[in-house]
This record gives structure tokens, sequence and C-alpha cells, in this order.
């Protein structure tokens, strides 16, 4: 290769990893689950009834809160038949205080906090 | 102090010192130069008259001289009292569009040179070649390049010296060369000429006179395996061809025309292994298959071809860390997070945390904090549909 090949090659490569490789490793930072942890919307939603709402609004977040209230119990039925189903769980969520991340069943680590993890529990 | 008696004897021995010192110098320097140029032609021999000779006193050596002389009428030099402490000489001169050189060594005993000239034709199916041998001189494994060197003793049977026919470019001293060959270097004992390199070997205008004469050439070649096949048509025959190959480098394969294995030979301190292959006839096919050549491994090739071209690490380095960063993007992309996942599996997340916590294994904090969490996605997931963002 001739000396201007080279310093083609060189820039090209540089402007590559500048351009591509950077912001692709960059955009790879998530934030942990526990940085989402979230307020209740439940709550929320019953503090803005609270506060000063004009009766068209107030009506709507009635139906919302009734709505999400209902949802809540569903998924309480649902959660209360899946809790005697004792087989062989796909996913868990890890156990560390402040880690949320769903850990799948082939995972002998957890990716986020990189505590090991008990194959029991995914059959509870 | 020093009595008579031995004064007389000091004088003698300085006297005797210059005495023999003078011999000595007389005996070494001044030399004479004498010989005879004779033509043999038609079996006849007659004198070659008023040829101009370039003498070369000590050639070779930063102290040359050259002499100019003619020959007279009976074809004979002679130059007298030549101060020389060198004995080599080399007599130049041209006859009949051929230029020779020849070398000489003066003795003492002033011995006449005799120089025989020959005459002309440009044939050469009468040639052949008394002994060939191809030598592998070295083998470098890690650019796989193979020195190889050819000795051949060229054989002129005739009482003429073959010249090229200046109009037929195919009339020359022809050797065949492997393709892609490179160095070549060309050395001979035949009067001066020139070497025209071709694709597939080279050829020679060097007059052949009567008699043996060696030439000795040697080229580099490019293997890429562990075999290296030399395949070639005989231009002239050969009465004997040999092969040599350091011991322990490598071999010559049954594949190539038959041979018999001679024992070792030791050649400079080192010893090749000698492979007769006998003789050939004219356009015979030669093929020789070298084999068990050293080579080496991929990683050593690559690791010699970035130490060879430094620069090139950059951009291979930079390759590497993008195939790197990539694998990495793919694998974490896979993951699956709390957000992402459907209803139905955070749900069966949730009931495995209430047995985890029912069994003990996660302290009620922990537990309430991770419920409450998983619950909260699961209705912010719902809400999406039935709530108003703004109402939030």
């Amino acid at each position: 290769m001739t000396e201007i090949t080279y310093a083609v090659t060189i820039i090209a490569s540089v402007l590559f990893v500048l351009f591509i490789i950077y912001p692709l490793l960059k955009g790879l930072k998530r934030n942990p689950e526990s940085v989402n942890f979230s307020i209740n919307i439940i709550d929320v939603l019953k503090n803005n009834l609270g506060n000063d709402q004009t009766p068209e609004s107030s009506e709507l977040l009635k139906e919302s809160i009734q709505f999400l209230e209902d949802k809540n119990e569903e998924y309480e039925k649902t959660i209360s038949g899946l809790i005697s189903n004792n087989s062989n769980r796909k996913y868990i969520i890890c156990l560390k205080d402040d880690c949320y991340t769903p850990i799948k069943s082939t995972a002998k680590k957890c990716p986020s906090c990189s505590i090991n993890i008990n194959k029991d529990y995914f059959n509870l | 102090m020093i009595n008579k008696r031995n004064k007389i004897i000091l004088v003698f021995m300085i006297f005797s010192a210059f005495l023999i010192a003078s011999v000595t110098v007389a005996a070494d320097d001044k030399r004479t130069i004498q010989g005879k140029i004779t033509l043999i032609k038609d079996n006849l021999e007659t004198p070659v008259q008023e040829v101009e000779l370039n003498i070369f006193i000590s050639p070779y050596q930063d102290d040359m001289s050259i002499i100019r002389t003619l020959t007279d009428t009976n074809g004979e030099f002679k130059i007298e009292n030549i101060l020389t402490s060198n004995s080599l000489i080399l007599i130049n001169f041209s006859y009949d569009n051929v230029d020779y050189s020849q070398p000489a060594e003066l003795t003492d005993a002033g011995e006449i040179i005799e120089i025989k000239l020959y005459g002309q034709k440009s044939d050469y199916s009468e040639i052949n070649i008394k002994s060939q041998s191809i030598i592998i001189v070295d083998v470098d494994p890690s650019n796989e390049i193979l020195s190889i060197m050819e000795m051949v003793n060229i054989h002129n049977p005739t009482n003429y010296t073959i010249v090229p026919d200046s109009e037929s470019i195919m009339s020359l001293l022809r050797f065949a060369l492997p393709e892609n060959y490179f160095d070549l270097d060309i050395q001979s004992s035949l009067p001066i000429g020139n070497a025209i390199e071709v694709n597939k070997g080279f050829g020679m205008t060097n007059p052949i006179p009567p008699g043996t004469n060696e030439i000795i050439y040697s080229y580099r070649v490019i293997y890429d395996k562990k075999a290296y096949p030399i395949d070639r048509k005989v231009s002239y025959p050969i009465d004997s061809l040999l092969v040599l190959i350091p011991e322990g480098i490598g071999s010559v394969d049954t594949a190539s025309n038959s041979f018999t294995q001679k024992g070792i030979a030791n050649i400079g301190s080192r010893n090749y292994t000698q492979y007769e292959f006998g003789k050939f006839q004219n356009a015979e096919a030669i093929s020789i298959i070298f084999d068990d050549l050293p080579t080496i491994g991929i990683f050593k090739k690559f690791i010699q071809y970035i130490g060879n071209n430094p620069l090139t690490f950059i951009p291979i380095s930079l390759g590497i860390i993008t195939i790197a960063s990539l694998s990495i993007y793919l694998i974490i992309s896979r993951r699956k997070s709390l957000s992402t996942m459907s209803e139905t599996e955070i749900l069966d997340i949730i009931a495995n945390l209430d047995n985890i916590y029912q069994n003990g294994y996660i302290d009620e904090k922990s537990y309430l904090n991770k419920r409450a969490h998983l619950k909260n996605i699961l209705l912010e997931k719902a809400s999406k549909d039935s709530v108003p963002e703004n109402e939030i």
C-alpha cells in the first residue's frame, strides 16, 4: 500500500469509530431498572382528583381510577392462579435490593448486577 | 665498547641484509609477460597478427594498471620489466567480433601464455551438458522463498567457437527457469557476452569455445505450499543431472522423474542429500518436485505481516473492535427489559416473587418494593389505552 492509501485507511477508520462505533456504544448505556422506579399510578390519579378539577375531568379521572382498580384486582386473581402453578418459570426478577432486572432461566448471573442465580427460584 | 672483531661481523651482517633484500625485490617485482595467439581453423594453426591486447596488471585491485600492445607477425607479444607484486593478469582482446578475456598467472620462469582461437559457427545443435547440478542454497520459511543455484558444465565438442546468429533471436545459449523467478544472477567462464532475461528463462550471447565451460546461475522463487515443482524441457542433452538439498530442509518427491538417492555430500560445512537423475535427451521433460519444504502457520504469517506492515495494524484492530462491539450490542439488545415484556410474563414474575417471599428467600422491604414496581409497570401498560397522558 502506498502512503496515501495508508492515510486514507487510517482517516476512514477513525471516522468510522467516531461516528458509528462510539454512538452505538453510547446508546447501549441503559438506565438500571431501579432508576425507573415509578410512583403508584392509582395514587397519582387519586391525588389529582383531590385538586381543583372541572366536573368533566373529575368524572374522567374517577372512571380511570375505577378502571385501574378493576384491572389491579384482575391481576391479583391471575397472580393467585399462577402461584399455584409450580412449574418451570421462564423469567424471575433479580433478588438484589436495588436491582429490578428480569432474568431468563438460561442465565447463570444477573446481566445487570452479576450476582449468581439460584436455579431453584425458577421452580417456585 | 665494541671491539674490532665484532665491528667486522656487524658490517658483514648489514651488508648481507642489503644484498638479500635487493635480490628479493628483483625476483618479486620485475616480471615478463609473453604469449602467443593462434587461430585453429580447418585443422590448421595460423598466428593471429596485429591484434590489440589490453593487459590488466593486478586486476580487481586498487593498484590495477593497463598495458596495451600488439601481436607481431608470429602472433606473439612480450612485455618485460613489469613491476608488480601480484602475479595475476587479465588479457583482453577482440577478434572477429568476439571479445575475449583470458586470465593468466605470471611465473618467475617467464612461461609463454598460449591463447588459442577457433573458427566460428552459429550451430548450437552439437552442444551438450556434461553435468548439471540444481542446488537448494537456502530456504526462507517466513517469506516462503527458495534460493536455488544451478551449475552447468556446458561442452562444445567441435573445433569451432559457437557464436550467436545476429539474425535469429533463437540462436542463443538458452536455459529454462521456473515461472515467477526473481533475483537472477549469472556467472560463467565463457568469453564476454550478454544475458537476456525472458519470461521462462534467459539466453546468453556469449561465444562458446571448444571444450567445457562452466555457467553458474542463481535465482529465487516463492513457494506457497510444502511442495514446489520444477518442470522444464531440456534445451541441450544432459549427461548427468544432480539435485542437492540441504539435510533436514526438504526432499525430492517420488512423483518426480526417476532418481536414485546417493548419500550425503558435505559442501562448505553443510550436508546435502544427493539425488541422481541420470541422462536426459534433447527436448525431454524434466520434472522435479521439492517436497517437505518448511512452512509456517497462518497465525505466524499474520503476525509477520503485521510486523512488516505496522500501519495495517490500525485498520485491522479497528475492524476487530467493530466486530466485538456489534457482537456485544446484539447480545445486549436481545435482553428483555420489564417495560418490553408481556403482561403474562410480568404476572408470572410477580407470582414467582410471592413464592420466593413466602419461602423466606427475600426480606419484606425488598419484596414490597419489587412487587409494587412490577404492578406499576402493569398498570402503566393498562393505563396507556384508557387514561389520557395529561391526566396522569
